[in-house]
């Protein structure tokens, strides 16, 4: 369980580098995307498609808006696609 | 040169977006990358026929249609004049071995469709339930309905094949349906998210026209209120490279030719995936291009126009298709008379979408020089010949070539990336764009952020426009032309 929790924080890290030019040494697990990170609102969708493509699944218009609508921190990246993949 | 908007394109979103901007005291340019506006919507003559371009025929003029409330806005009503096409068949479908004529008005649709597949009536009237649904409940089609409604009940991602078969219907239904869309928007069934087969098929279904002189006879109208209105056009300018703030704001643009426009907000109409080489790295993030890069696009078109003394009778006003089998990918081929009034003596287009463009772009960039690309072409022209003259007996003898467009020449006169019809597939596997980009003052309009076609297009100008002046504050103005 430990490993695949890592390999997601890694992958989402890998993201956060490489499609949104964030340094890699800000990611902690509590900093904020809008706040401490300098991402905004209209990065979101940007976000959304990238993880779905990282992590080759859908996020639903349906189900996960509000979820994704939620999310603040890196932490609730992990917690998010950590339920997704408990989910599939 | 300073603006308050700037519209980047004069396709037909581009033309709505600026008129709508105008009559809310924006200065306004128009940049077009052509020599004159609407390379699309534009037709050509040679040898004395008019040829269409772009625009063949459309959905969405039936007399309830939303259109004529958004035309009466744009004050251009009066001037547009749509002649209905065959009630009886505005279009006539070989698929199968079969022939199918699809009617006007969602009634003699469905019964048209409940006499073809008798078997299958529990999933047509599932399907027609759910078209008139999606009309009656869209506030862009039913300027009554509220948009966060809309929302909230138009998420799912079905598809046309999944809800059919769901009500088991007989696979030649599915084909039909979904083969007749594929021919106007470019999505085969497997891929295409229900309501927007429905806000796509559901316009035709409930009339189809034509109009005497064509797309000239929309453009004329757009551009005549423009100029009266104000707006300057700008043609033969394409853009190079838009300007953004550190603060990711848009600020101005210069183009090719070293022309500079400043305004406070710009709506860019072309193909988005033209941005890549538009828009500043390192402001915008890689996630934005490696979204546009990701995107997949729709068929390519290849056309060729002939020209005859009288057509036949029944292609006055029913466009005829052979959509082939749709396990087999076979290509959507199609016979239409082009605009131009009554008279007999027109130019016909044979339409192929599928066809993957056989010449290379460099072989198009020099092909006086390069004989592979008139080989390909020639054996495409004589490809559509074949297909025609196989529906069409009686034209054998009859007609010549006026001329023919390749997906390159596409390409080149409409700007959309490999010649692409309907430009970004709209598909649920598929994330779209939206008027709302990672770039503040900037937005997007046009067949690849909402729908193809006359509709969606207008459509399309109108909502992105909203964007900028407030959404409830449009509908109001617009409502008041109902």
């Amino acid at each position: 369980m430990e490993s695949s929790h890592n390999n997601v924080e890694e992958k989402v890290k890998i993201v956060l580098v490489d499609e949104f030019e964030l340094d890699e040494a800000e990611l902690s697990p509590d900093a904020t995307l809008y706040d401490d990170l300098g991402l905004d609102s209209l990065d979101s969708v940007d976000l959304v498609v990238a993880l779905e493509k990282a992590f080759n699944f859908k996020i639903s218009r349906e189900k996960d808006e509000e979820t994704i609508r939620a999310i603040r921190t890196i932490n609730d990246i992990y917690d998010f696609i950590n339920a997704k993949q408990a989910d599939i | 040169m300073k603006f308050d908007s700037i519209v980047i394109g004069s396709g037909l979103s581009g033309l709505t977006a600026a008129l709508i901007l105008l009559k809310n005291g924006h200065r306004v340019a128009i940049l077009e990358k052509d020599n004159k506006p609407g390379p699309l919507l534009r037709r050509f003559k040679r040898e004395g026929y008019w040829c269409d371009v772009g625009l063949h025929y459309t959905g969405g003029f039936s007399p309830t249609s939303s259109l004529h409330t958004l035309f009466r806005y744009l004050g251009l009503w009066e001037q547009i004049h749509p002649v209905p096409m065959d009630l009886k068949a505005f279009d006539s479908i070989l698929i199968g071995g079969k022939t199918f004529e699809i009617p006007s008005g969602l009634d003699s649709a469905r019964s048209a469709y409940l006499n073809f597949f008798p078997k299958s009536s529990v999933a047509i009237h599932a399907y027609f339930d759910f078209i008139e649904d999606t009309l009656e409940k869209t506030p862009y089609v039913n300027f009554d309905m509220a948009f966060d409604q809309f929302s909230t009940e138009f998420k799912s991602d079905e598809t046309l094949e999944a809800f059919l078969k769901k009500h088991n219907a007989e696979d030649e239904m599915i084909h039909l349906a979904g083969r007749h869309a594929f021919a106007l928007c470019g999505i085969e069934a497997h891929e295409i998210p229900l309501y927007y087969h429905a806000l796509i098929l559901g316009p035709f279904y409930r009339g189809a026209c034509t109009f005497n002189r064509g797309g000239d006879e929309i453009l004329d109208a757009f551009t005549a209120a423009l100029k009266s209105e104000g707006a300057e056009i700008f043609c033969s300018q394409q853009v190079d490279k838009i300007e953004l703030s550190d603060k990711r704001t848009f600020q101005g643009l210069t183009t090719v030719d070293g022309k500079r426009f400043e305004s406070g907000s710009c709506i860019f109409t072309g193909h988005p995936q033209l941005l890549n080489d538009m828009l500043p790295r390192g402001i915008v993030k890689p996630a934005f291009f490696n979204r546009l890069k990701g995107l997949t696009n729709t068929k390519a078109p290849f056309v060729v126009w002939l020209k005859a003394e009288t057509i036949p009778r029944r292609l006055r006003s029913t466009n005829y298709y052979r959509l082939g089998r749709w396990e087999k990918k076979e290509d959507m081929f199609a016979v239409m008379a082009c605009d131009s009034g009554h008279s007999d003596r027109k130019a016909l287009c044979l339409i192929s979408l599928a066809s993957d463009g056989c010449p290379g772009k460099d072989e198009y960039e020099n092909r006086t020089s390069n004989p592979a690309y008139y080989n390909c072409k020639n054996i495409q022209i004589k490809k559509s010949l074949a297909l025609f003259e196989k529906m069409f007996p009686e034209m054998k003898g009859e007609y010549s070539v006026i001329d023919a467009a390749t997906p390159h020449t596409f390409e080149r006169y409409t700007g959309t990336v490999n010649g692409s019809a309907y430009g970004v597939k709209h598909i649920s596997a598929q994330r779209g764009l939206t008027p709302i980009i990672s770039a503040r003052g900037l937005y997007l309009s046009g067949q690849s952020i909402h729908f193809p076609g006359i509709m969606g297009t207008i459509i399309s100008g109108f909502l992105t426009t909203s964007m900028i002046l407030g959404l409830e504050k449009l509908w109001d103005q617009v409502r008041q032309y109902q």
